[in-house]
C-alpha cells in the first residue's frame, strides 16, 4: 500500500525558528500524535503539508503528489481542521455545510446529523456567535463527515467538554474502521494520545525527536529503585536520576551494567506515557 | 463490548503475548461464546490504550491458532473451539499464574524451599476453608 | 468551464450568505450618489481636483464597502494580512486556479451593479453627461467600466494579503495617495482638464480609439490581475 503521506528531509526557517529536518510517512490505517510542547513546531507542520506555506527544503508528498507542485488533486483526499477556522464568522452552520458538503464526494450526511445531534450544535446561529467548545464541535461536524482518507486535526479537543471527548474518541474510531484512513492529530490532550495513537511523532523546539509506536517507547522506559546510591556520575541509559531512584530508556543496558558492578535494585517499573513524554521533551537528557 | 482484559506494563510479558492469552482462557471458560463478534481491532486499541499495531499481532496470532477467524468487511469472531484445545488454554493459563507467582517471589529472593512452604500454607488454608 | 462553472458556484454561495447586508450597503450607497452628484456641482465648467477625487473615490472603492467585512483584507496572524474568505477556500479542496476566479467574480457581483448604476445616476442627474449625446455616453461608461476593470480588479488581486505592518502599511498607503493626486494634478496642469472630464471629452472626439484602447486595457486587466493573485498565493506562507 501507498503511504498516504512522505515527508522527507523538510526543513522551514521561520524569523528564528528552525523546523525540521523532518522525516515522517504516514500509512494507511495508522493514527500518529503530534506530540511536542508549545511552539515546537506542529501546526507548522501541518500548514506545510497542506501547502498553505512554502517549505525552504525538502519534499512533502501527499498521496503520491508533491503539495507544491501543479497536481492538486491530493487536496481532495484530505480534510484539514486548523486551530481556528478564518472566514467561517459570517456563516451559520448550516450554510458552512452548503459550502463545504458539495466539495467533498464522499460526504456522510447522516454522519453529520449524528454530529449535530450528539454535540447538540445550534446550526442556525453565525459561527462567531458560538461558544469556543461549540465551534469546536461544528467545526468537528463538519470535518470528520467529509470522509477523506487522510485527516489532519490540529487540537480538536482544546475545547471540549468530558463527554463530547468521549463521543469524539468513539466517532473517531468507528470512522477509522470504515476503511484505508488515516488520522494525524496534534494534540496536548494526553488521553487523545493514549486511547487514539499509534505513532507519536514527537517534535522539541522545532527539532524532530522521533516517531515511536506507542508500545515501542512504554516498554523503552524503566524506573528502578537501587539498594544503595550511584556513585557514578552517569550509567548506560540514564535519563533521570533522583537519589536511589533511576529513570533509563534503554532498561537492557543499565540491568546489563548494574549486574556488571554488583548493583542491586529493590524494585523496578514502567513509566506512563505522560511522564515519557515529559522526558522526551525536556530540554536537558 | 468491553472485553474483561487487564494488561500489567510491570510484566516481563510483551503486551501482545498479555492480550493473547487472556482473550484464549476468555475463550476456552466460555465466558466468549464461539460466534461472538470481537470488538474491532481499532476499538479493543481505544480500550486498551494500545497501538492498533500490538492488537493486530495479538489477534493475527489467534487467528493463526484457529481461535478466531476475520469475515472480511463484517470483523472478527469468536470460533468453535475443540474441547482439547480448551483444557490445553486452562492448563496453561493456570500453570502461567503460577509460574508468574514463584518468579515474584523470586525477586524477592526467596529460596525455592521458602515458596515451597508459602505454596503448602496457601493449599492447607483453602483445604481448611472447605 | 468547469473551473468557472466551480468559480461562479462558490462566488454566488458566497454572495448569497452575505445579500442582507449588500442590499444594506447598496441602498446607502445609492443615497449617497443622489446626494453628492444630485446637489453638488462636480461636474459643472469641468472637474476639479476634489471633483475627480471624489468620483473615482466613489466609483473604485465603493463597491469594496458594499463588500462584506470578511472579504476585507485584515490581519491574520503575525504580519499575514488576508481575506478571510481567501483562508477559508485556501482550506477546502478548490484548485487555486479556482479559488482566484472566483475572488474576481465575488468581486464583480459588488463592482459592476454598483458602478452601472451609478453611471446611469450620472446620466439623470448631471446634465454635463446628459448632454454628451447617447453614443457618446455610452463610449463613456465602457471607459469606466473598463477601469473598473484593470484599475478596479487589483482590489480582489489583493485578497491573498501580504506581509504588513504598521509602517508598510502606511508607506504603501501614503504612496497610493500621493501617486493619485500627483497624477490627476498633472492631468489639470498639463492638459488644463479634470480626469473625469477628460474621459468625457475622449468619449465625445474619439469614441473609437477610447473604446479599442479600453478593451486592449481590460484585457490586460483580466491577464495581469488574476496571475498577480495565484502568485501571491504561492508565494505566501500562511503560517
Amino acid at each position: 500500500m501507498q503511504p498516504f503521506v512522505e515527508i522527507t528531509q523538510v526543513k522551514k526557517k521561520i524569523d528564528n525558528f528552525h523546523l525540521g529536518p523532518i522525516d515522517l510517512t504516514i500509512e494507511p490505517g495508522t493514527i500518529t500524535s503530534l506530540v511536542g510542547n508549545n511552539g515546537s513546531g506542529k501546526s507548522t507542520l501541518m500548514k506545510l503539508m497542506m501547502n498553505l506555506a512554502n517549505s525552504d527544503s525538502g519534499i512533502i508528498k501527499l498521496f503520491n503528489q508533491n503539495v507544491s507542485g501543479d497536481e492538486e488533486h491530493w487536496k481532495s483526499f484530505v480534510a484539514y481542521q486548523s486551530q481556528k477556522m478564518i472566514g467561517w464568522d459570517a456563516f451559520t452552520g448550516e450554510k458552512l455545510k452548503d459550502f463545504i458538503a458539495p466539495l467533498y464526494e464522499q460526504w456522510d450526511e447522516q454522519l453529520f446529523q449524528r454530529l449535530v445531534e450528539l454535540f447538540a450544535i445550534p446550526l442556525d446561529q453565525r459561527f462567531s456567535k458560538l461558544s469556543q467548545g461549540s465551534q469546536q464541535k461544528l467545526t468537528l461536524a463538519l470535518t470528520i463527515p467529509r470522509n477523506t482518507a487522510l485527516l489532519l486535526l490540529d487540537e480538536p479537543t482544546a475545547y471540549l467538554d468530558i463527554p463530547a471527548k468521549n463521543h469524539l474518541m468513539d466517532i473517531l474510531v468507528e470512522w477509522m474502521d470504515q476503511g484505508e484512513r488515516s488520522i494525524v492529530i496534534a494534540s496536548h490532550q494526553i488521553e487523545d494520545i493514549k486511547k487514539l495513537s499509534d505513532y507519536l511523532f514527537v517534535l522539541r523546539n522545532g527539532e524532530m525527536v522521533g516517531n515511536f509506536e506507542k508500545e515501542a517507547l512504554t516498554e523503552r522506559y524503566k524506573r528502578y529503585w537501587l539498594r544503595n546510591e550511584l556513585t557514578e556520575s552517569s550509567i548506560p541509559g540514564e535519563v533521570f536520576r533522583d537519589r536511589v531512584q533511576v529513570v533509563s530508556n534503554h532498561p537492557e543496558a543499565t540491568e546489563h551494567y548494574l549486574r556488571e558492578n554488583g548493583l542491586q535494585w529493590a524494585n523496578q517499573s514502567s513509566l506512563d506515557l505522560e511522564e515519557i513524554i515529559t522526558f522526551l521533551l525536556s530540554p536537558t537528557r | 463490548m468491553q472485553l474483561p482484559i487487564h494488561l500489567s506494563k510491570e510484566s516481563r510479558e510483551p503486551i501482545y503475548h498479555q492480550i493473547e492469552h487472556q482473550l484464549k482462557a476468555l475463550i476456552a471458560s466460555g465466558h466468549i461464546q464461539a460466534g461472538t463478534a470481537l470488538p474491532s481491532i481499532r476499538g479493543l486499541a481505544k480500550d486498551l490504550e494500545i497501538s492498533v499495531i500490538t492488537i493486530r499481532r495479538a489477534y493475527q496470532n489467534l487467528e493463526y491458532q484457529g481461535f478466531i477467524e476475520t469475515k472480511q468487511g463484517k470483523g472478527t469472531f469468536v470460533c468453535d473451539i475443540e474441547d482439547a484445545l480448551k483444557q490445553q488454554v486452562k492448563i496453561n493459563s493456570v500453570y502461567e499464574t503460577i509460574e508468574r507467582s514463584i518468579e515474584t517471589a523470586m525477586s524477592y529472593n526467596y529460596t525455592i524451599e521458602q515458596i515451597e512452604e508459602i505454596f503448602h500454607n496457601i493449599l492447607m488454608n483453602y483445604k481448611k476453608g472447605e | 468551464m468547469k473551473e468557472w462553472k466551480q468559480a461562479f458556484w462558490l462566488a454566488g454561495t458566497e454572495w448569497r450568505n452575505f445579500s442582507k447586508h449588500a442590499v444594506f450597503t447598496y441602498t446607502l450607497c445609492l443615497l449617497y450618489i443622489v446626494i453628492v452628484f444630485g446637489f453638488l456641482p462636480i461636474f459643472e465648467g469641468g472637474t476639479t481636483i476634489v471633483g475627480d477625487i471624489l468620483f473615482i473615490v466613489i466609483f473604485l472603492l465603493f463597491p469594496a464597502w458594499i463588500k462584506p467585512k470578511e472579504s476585507h483584507v485584515q490581519k491574520i496572524s503575525g504580519e499575514i494580512w488576508a481575506s478571510p474568505s481567501f483562508i477559508m477556500l485556501q482550506q477546502l479542496p478548490i484548485r487555486k486556479n479556482v479559488i482566484v476566479k472566483s475572488r474576481f467574480i465575488f468581486h464583480s457581483f459588488y463592482s459592476f451593479p454598483f458602478q452601472l448604476t451609478l453611471l446611469l445616476c450620472l446620466y439623470i442627474l448631471t446634465p454635463e453627461v446628459r448632454n454628451m449625446g447617447f453614443s457618446a455616453y455610452l463610449t463613456f461608461v465602457i471607459i469606466w467600466l473598463a477601469i473598473s476593470i484593470y484599475i478596479g480588479f487589483s482590489l480582489p488581486a489583493s485578497d491573498a494579503g501580504d506581509i504588513i505592518n504598521w509602517k508598510t502599511l502606511l508607506g504603501s498607503s501614503l504612496f497610493l495617495v500621493l501617486l493619485g493626486t500627483a497624477t490627476l494634478t498633472l492631468f489639470h496642469a498639463v492638459l488644463d482638464v479634470g480626469f473625469v472630464e477628460w474621459t468625457m471629452l475622449i468619449a465625445q472626439e474619439y469614441p473609437l480609439l477610447s473604446v479599442l484602447v479600453s478593451i486592449f486595457l481590460t484585457g490586460f486587466g483580466f491577464f495581469y490581475w488574476p496571475r498577480s493573485l495565484k502568485k501571491t498565493m504561492e508565494k505566501l506562507d500562511y503560517l
